[in-house]
Protein backbone atom coordinates (compact mmCIF):
# COMPACT_ATOMS: atom_id res chain seq x y z
CA UNK A 1 0.00 0.00 0.00
CA UNK A 2 1.11 3.55 -0.78
CA UNK A 3 -0.08 6.34 1.51
CA UNK A 4 -0.72 9.94 0.47
CA UNK A 5 -1.21 12.47 3.23
CA UNK A 6 -1.09 16.26 3.40
CA UNK A 7 -3.24 19.28 4.29
CA UNK A 8 -6.83 19.74 3.16
CA UNK A 9 -7.21 20.32 -0.63
CA UNK A 10 -3.45 19.99 -1.12
CA UNK A 11 -3.83 17.81 -4.24
CA UNK A 12 -3.56 14.28 -2.81
CA UNK A 13 -5.93 12.79 -5.39
CA UNK A 14 -4.06 14.28 -8.35
CA UNK A 15 -0.75 13.13 -6.87
CA UNK A 16 -2.11 9.58 -6.46
CA UNK A 17 -3.36 9.65 -10.05
CA UNK A 18 0.04 10.81 -11.33
CA UNK A 19 1.74 8.13 -9.20
CA UNK A 20 -0.43 5.40 -10.75
CA UNK A 21 -0.04 6.71 -14.30
CA UNK A 22 3.74 6.92 -13.95
CA UNK A 23 3.57 3.16 -13.29
CA UNK A 24 1.38 2.49 -16.33
CA UNK A 25 -1.79 2.07 -14.28
CA UNK A 26 -5.17 3.71 -14.31
CA UNK A 27 -6.66 4.74 -10.94
CA UNK A 28 -9.80 2.76 -11.85
CA UNK A 29 -7.78 -0.47 -11.97
CA UNK A 30 -6.47 0.08 -8.43
CA UNK A 31 -8.09 -0.10 -5.02
CA UNK A 32 -8.04 3.51 -3.84
CA UNK A 33 -9.40 4.56 -0.45
CA UNK A 34 -9.94 8.32 -0.34
CA UNK A 35 -10.72 10.58 2.64
CA UNK A 36 -9.69 7.94 5.19
CA UNK A 37 -10.04 10.53 7.98
CA UNK A 38 -13.76 10.99 7.15
CA UNK A 39 -14.49 7.47 8.51
CA UNK A 40 -13.79 8.64 12.05
CA UNK A 41 -15.91 11.78 11.74
CA UNK A 42 -18.75 9.69 10.31
CA UNK A 43 -18.42 7.21 13.20
CA UNK A 44 -17.94 9.85 15.90
CA UNK A 45 -20.41 8.06 18.22
CA UNK A 46 -18.02 5.13 18.50
CA UNK A 47 -14.85 4.61 20.46
CA UNK A 48 -11.97 2.66 18.95
CA UNK A 49 -9.44 0.63 20.90
CA UNK A 50 -5.83 0.42 19.75
CA UNK A 51 -6.50 -3.16 18.62
CA UNK A 52 -9.49 -2.02 16.58
CA UNK A 53 -7.43 0.73 14.96
CA UNK A 54 -4.68 -1.74 14.14
CA UNK A 55 -7.19 -4.18 12.62
CA UNK A 56 -8.70 -1.37 10.57
CA UNK A 57 -5.24 -0.26 9.42
CA UNK A 58 -4.53 -3.83 8.30
CA UNK A 59 -7.74 -3.76 6.25
CA UNK A 60 -6.78 -0.45 4.65
CA UNK A 61 -3.31 -1.87 4.12
CA UNK A 62 -4.75 -4.28 1.55
CA UNK A 63 -5.64 -1.37 -0.73
CA UNK A 64 -3.19 -0.14 -3.37
CA UNK A 65 -3.46 3.54 -2.46
CA UNK A 66 -4.83 5.27 0.65
CA UNK A 67 -5.41 9.04 0.93
CA UNK A 68 -5.80 10.70 4.31
CA UNK A 69 -6.09 14.41 5.12
CA UNK A 70 -3.97 15.86 7.93
CA UNK A 71 -6.40 17.18 10.54
CA UNK A 72 -4.23 17.54 13.63
CA UNK A 73 -2.56 20.94 13.36
CA UNK A 74 -5.52 23.22 14.00
CA UNK A 75 -7.09 24.24 17.29
CA UNK A 76 -8.39 21.49 19.55
CA UNK A 77 -12.08 21.07 18.60
CA UNK A 78 -14.58 22.18 21.27
CA UNK A 79 -16.92 19.29 20.45
CA UNK A 80 -15.75 16.12 22.29
CA UNK A 81 -16.78 13.88 19.38
CA UNK A 82 -14.81 15.95 16.87
CA UNK A 83 -11.89 15.92 19.30
CA UNK A 84 -11.97 12.14 19.51
CA UNK A 85 -12.41 11.74 15.73
CA UNK A 86 -9.39 13.96 15.10
CA UNK A 87 -7.32 11.96 17.59
CA UNK A 88 -8.31 8.65 15.96
CA UNK A 89 -7.59 10.02 12.48
CA UNK A 90 -4.08 11.05 13.56
CA UNK A 91 -3.29 7.77 15.30
CA UNK A 92 -4.69 5.89 12.34
CA UNK A 93 -2.43 7.82 9.95
CA UNK A 94 0.58 6.64 11.97
CA UNK A 95 -0.60 3.03 11.78
CA UNK A 96 -1.22 3.35 8.03
CA UNK A 97 2.27 4.79 7.54
CA UNK A 98 3.72 1.76 9.35
CA UNK A 99 1.83 -0.54 6.97
CA UNK A 100 2.75 1.44 3.85
CA UNK A 101 5.65 0.62 1.58
CA UNK A 102 5.81 4.26 0.56
CA UNK A 103 4.45 7.44 2.20
CA UNK A 104 4.09 10.80 0.45
CA UNK A 105 3.12 14.17 1.90
CA UNK A 106 1.47 16.41 -0.71
CA UNK A 107 1.91 20.17 -0.24
CA UNK A 108 0.57 22.74 -2.74
CA UNK A 109 0.08 19.88 -5.20
CA UNK A 110 3.66 18.60 -4.89
CA UNK A 111 4.32 15.16 -3.38
CA UNK A 112 7.39 14.61 -1.22
CA UNK A 113 8.41 11.10 -0.22
CA UNK A 114 8.66 10.64 3.56
CA UNK A 115 9.10 6.86 3.49
CA UNK B 1 13.00 32.71 -10.92
CA UNK B 2 9.78 32.33 -8.96
CA UNK B 3 9.54 31.00 -5.40
CA UNK B 4 6.31 30.20 -3.57
CA UNK B 5 6.87 30.52 0.19
CA UNK B 6 4.04 29.00 2.25
CA UNK B 7 3.69 28.52 5.97
CA UNK B 8 1.46 28.84 9.02
CA UNK B 9 0.76 32.01 11.00
CA UNK B 10 3.92 33.56 12.47
CA UNK B 11 6.02 30.75 10.96
CA UNK B 12 8.58 33.25 9.70
CA UNK B 13 7.42 32.92 6.08
CA UNK B 14 7.45 36.70 5.44
CA UNK B 15 10.94 37.10 6.92
CA UNK B 16 12.25 34.18 4.86
CA UNK B 17 10.61 35.57 1.70
CA UNK B 18 12.17 38.96 2.44
CA UNK B 19 15.60 37.31 2.78
CA UNK B 20 15.15 35.68 -0.65
CA UNK B 21 14.09 39.01 -2.16
CA UNK B 22 16.92 40.96 -0.53
CA UNK B 23 19.51 38.51 -1.79
CA UNK B 24 18.21 39.13 -5.32
CA UNK B 25 17.92 42.89 -4.73
CA UNK B 26 21.68 43.19 -4.34
CA UNK B 27 22.08 42.64 -8.08
CA UNK B 28 18.77 44.08 -9.33
CA UNK B 29 17.80 47.51 -10.64
CA UNK B 30 14.66 47.83 -8.53
CA UNK B 31 12.37 46.06 -6.10
CA UNK B 32 8.63 46.20 -5.59
CA UNK B 33 6.79 45.13 -2.49
CA UNK B 34 3.19 44.21 -3.30
CA UNK B 35 1.07 44.79 -0.19
CA UNK B 36 -2.31 43.07 -0.05
CA UNK B 37 -3.92 44.02 3.25
CA UNK B 38 -6.76 46.53 3.39
CA UNK B 39 -7.14 47.68 6.97
CA UNK B 40 -8.63 50.27 9.25
CA UNK B 41 -8.66 48.44 12.61
CA UNK B 42 -5.78 49.00 15.09
CA UNK B 43 -4.58 45.36 15.10
CA UNK B 44 -4.22 45.21 11.30
CA UNK B 45 -2.65 48.68 11.15
CA UNK B 46 -0.07 47.67 13.76
CA UNK B 47 0.67 44.49 11.76
CA UNK B 48 1.15 46.57 8.61
CA UNK B 49 3.46 48.96 10.50
CA UNK B 50 5.56 46.01 11.71
CA UNK B 51 6.06 44.83 8.13
CA UNK B 52 6.77 48.42 6.97
CA UNK B 53 9.43 48.94 9.65
CA UNK B 54 11.12 45.71 8.63
CA UNK B 55 11.23 46.89 5.01
CA UNK B 56 12.50 50.41 5.78
CA UNK B 57 15.79 51.20 3.99
CA UNK B 58 15.61 48.00 1.95
CA UNK B 59 14.92 49.96 -1.24
CA UNK B 60 11.50 48.57 -2.08
CA UNK B 61 8.79 50.61 -3.70
CA UNK B 62 5.51 49.58 -2.05
CA UNK B 63 2.50 49.06 -4.30
CA UNK B 64 -0.96 48.32 -2.90
CA UNK B 65 -2.54 45.35 -4.70
CA UNK B 66 -5.54 44.34 -2.59
CA UNK B 67 -7.35 42.51 -5.40
CA UNK B 68 -7.06 41.00 -8.89
CA UNK B 69 -7.78 44.36 -10.60
CA UNK B 70 -4.84 46.14 -8.98
CA UNK B 71 -2.63 43.07 -9.38
CA UNK B 72 -3.43 42.76 -13.11
CA UNK B 73 -2.74 46.46 -13.61
CA UNK B 74 0.66 46.18 -11.90
CA UNK B 75 1.61 43.01 -13.80
CA UNK B 76 0.65 44.55 -17.16
CA UNK B 77 2.65 47.70 -16.40
CA UNK B 78 5.74 45.84 -15.21
CA UNK B 79 5.69 43.37 -18.10
CA UNK B 80 6.03 46.35 -20.50
CA UNK B 81 8.91 47.93 -18.57
CA UNK B 82 12.29 47.55 -20.26
CA UNK B 83 14.00 46.49 -17.03
CA UNK B 84 11.40 43.95 -15.82
CA UNK B 85 14.01 41.15 -16.02
CA UNK B 86 16.17 43.20 -13.70
CA UNK B 87 13.39 43.61 -11.14
CA UNK B 88 12.54 41.88 -7.85
CA UNK B 89 8.87 41.54 -6.87
CA UNK B 90 7.77 40.33 -3.44
CA UNK B 91 4.05 39.73 -2.84
CA UNK B 92 2.76 39.14 0.70
CA UNK B 93 0.29 37.35 0.83
CA UNK B 94 -2.26 35.12 -0.97
CA UNK B 95 -4.46 34.84 2.14
CA UNK B 96 -5.37 38.55 2.00
CA UNK B 97 -5.73 38.58 -1.79
CA UNK B 98 -8.20 35.70 -1.73
CA UNK B 99 -10.16 37.19 1.20
CA UNK B 100 -10.45 40.56 -0.56
CA UNK B 101 -11.37 38.91 -3.86
CA UNK B 102 -14.10 36.77 -2.28
CA UNK B 103 -15.47 39.03 0.43
CA UNK B 104 -14.29 42.55 -0.51
CA UNK B 105 -17.62 43.80 -1.82
CA UNK B 106 -20.95 44.46 -0.14
CA UNK B 107 -23.05 41.29 0.42
CA UNK B 108 -20.59 38.91 -1.29
CA UNK B 109 -21.99 35.74 -2.87
CA UNK B 110 -19.05 33.74 -1.49
CA UNK B 111 -20.25 34.37 2.07
CA UNK B 112 -23.80 33.20 1.37
CA UNK B 113 -23.44 29.89 -0.44
CA UNK B 114 -20.92 27.36 -1.73
CA UNK B 115 -19.46 28.49 -5.06
CA UNK B 116 -19.59 26.05 -7.96
CA UNK B 117 -16.32 24.63 -9.22
CA UNK B 118 -16.61 26.89 -12.28
CA UNK B 119 -17.08 29.98 -10.11
CA UNK B 120 -14.08 28.99 -7.97
CA UNK B 121 -11.94 28.49 -11.07
CA UNK B 122 -12.90 31.96 -12.29
CA UNK B 123 -11.72 33.54 -9.03
CA UNK B 124 -8.50 31.51 -9.06
CA UNK B 125 -7.82 32.45 -12.70
CA UNK B 126 -8.38 36.16 -12.05
CA UNK B 127 -5.52 35.99 -9.52
CA UNK B 128 -3.36 33.32 -11.17
CA UNK B 129 -3.25 35.01 -14.59
CA UNK B 130 -1.43 38.20 -13.44
CA UNK B 131 0.81 36.07 -11.19
CA UNK B 132 1.78 33.97 -14.19
CA UNK B 133 2.48 37.13 -16.21
CA UNK B 134 4.76 38.33 -13.39
CA UNK B 135 6.43 34.90 -13.32
CA UNK B 136 7.13 35.15 -17.05
CA UNK B 137 8.42 38.73 -17.07
CA UNK B 138 10.03 39.45 -13.69
CA UNK B 139 13.62 38.57 -12.86
CA UNK B 140 12.88 37.42 -9.31
CA UNK B 141 9.37 36.82 -8.03
CA UNK B 142 8.73 35.79 -4.41
CA UNK B 143 5.15 34.91 -3.45
CA UNK B 144 4.01 34.41 0.13
CA UNK B 145 1.05 32.15 0.89
CA UNK B 146 -0.69 30.80 3.95
CA UNK B 147 -1.07 27.28 5.28
CA UNK B 148 -4.45 27.57 7.00
CA UNK B 149 -5.61 24.02 6.36
CA UNK B 150 -4.64 22.41 9.66
CA UNK B 151 -8.18 22.06 10.98
CA UNK B 152 -9.13 19.81 8.10
CA UNK B 153 -12.57 19.99 6.47
CA UNK B 154 -15.04 22.62 7.73
CA UNK B 155 -18.71 21.86 8.23
CA UNK B 156 -21.69 24.11 7.54
CA UNK B 157 -19.88 27.37 6.79
CA UNK B 158 -19.90 28.07 3.02
CA UNK B 159 -17.80 31.26 3.32
CA UNK B 160 -14.94 29.45 5.06
CA UNK B 161 -15.11 26.47 2.75
CA UNK B 162 -15.04 28.73 -0.35
CA UNK B 163 -12.04 30.55 1.11
CA UNK B 164 -10.11 27.36 1.88
CA UNK B 165 -10.84 25.82 -1.52
CA UNK B 166 -9.91 28.94 -3.53
CA UNK B 167 -6.72 29.53 -1.53
CA UNK B 168 -5.71 25.86 -1.91
CA UNK B 169 -6.39 25.94 -5.67
CA UNK B 170 -4.38 29.16 -6.04
CA UNK B 171 -1.53 27.56 -4.07
CA UNK B 172 -1.53 24.46 -6.29
CA UNK B 173 -1.77 26.44 -9.52
CA UNK B 174 1.05 28.79 -8.52
CA UNK B 175 3.18 25.90 -7.25
CA UNK B 176 2.71 24.32 -10.69
CA UNK B 177 4.58 27.08 -12.52
CA UNK B 178 6.88 28.26 -9.71
CA UNK B 179 10.53 27.17 -9.90
CA UNK B 180 10.75 26.64 -6.13
CA UNK B 181 8.13 25.83 -3.49
CA UNK B 182 8.77 25.64 0.24
CA UNK B 183 6.89 25.17 3.49
CA UNK B 184 8.33 27.39 6.25
CA UNK B 185 8.31 26.33 9.91
CA UNK B 186 10.30 27.98 12.69
CA UNK B 187 11.66 30.39 10.08
CA UNK B 188 13.24 27.52 8.14
CA UNK B 189 12.25 26.42 4.63
CA UNK B 190 11.40 22.81 3.72
CA UNK B 191 11.55 22.61 -0.08
CA UNK B 192 9.03 20.59 -2.09
CA UNK B 193 10.33 21.87 -5.42
CA UNK B 194 13.63 23.46 -6.42
CA UNK B 195 15.57 24.90 -3.52
CA UNK B 196 17.31 28.25 -3.54
CA UNK B 197 18.18 28.08 0.13
CA UNK B 198 19.37 31.21 1.91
Amino acid sequence: MVLFTGPLYSGKHDAAKAYAEARGKNLDELTVLEDAQAFFFEHSDETFSQVQLETLAEEYGKADLVLITEVGSGLVPVDPKDRAAREYAGRFTNLLAEQAEEVYRVFCGIPKRLK
Amino acid sequence: MTTLVAGGAASGKSEYAERLAEKAMAAAARGYYLATMTASDPESLSRIQKHRDRRADKGYETVEVPDSGALSEFAARLSKASDSRDTVVLLDDFGNLVANELFGCESPVAAARLLTQKEREEVVDRLAAPLRLLHETTGTLVLVSNDVFGDGPVKGDPGTENYLRVLAELNRKTAGFADCVCDVAAGLPDYYKGGDRV
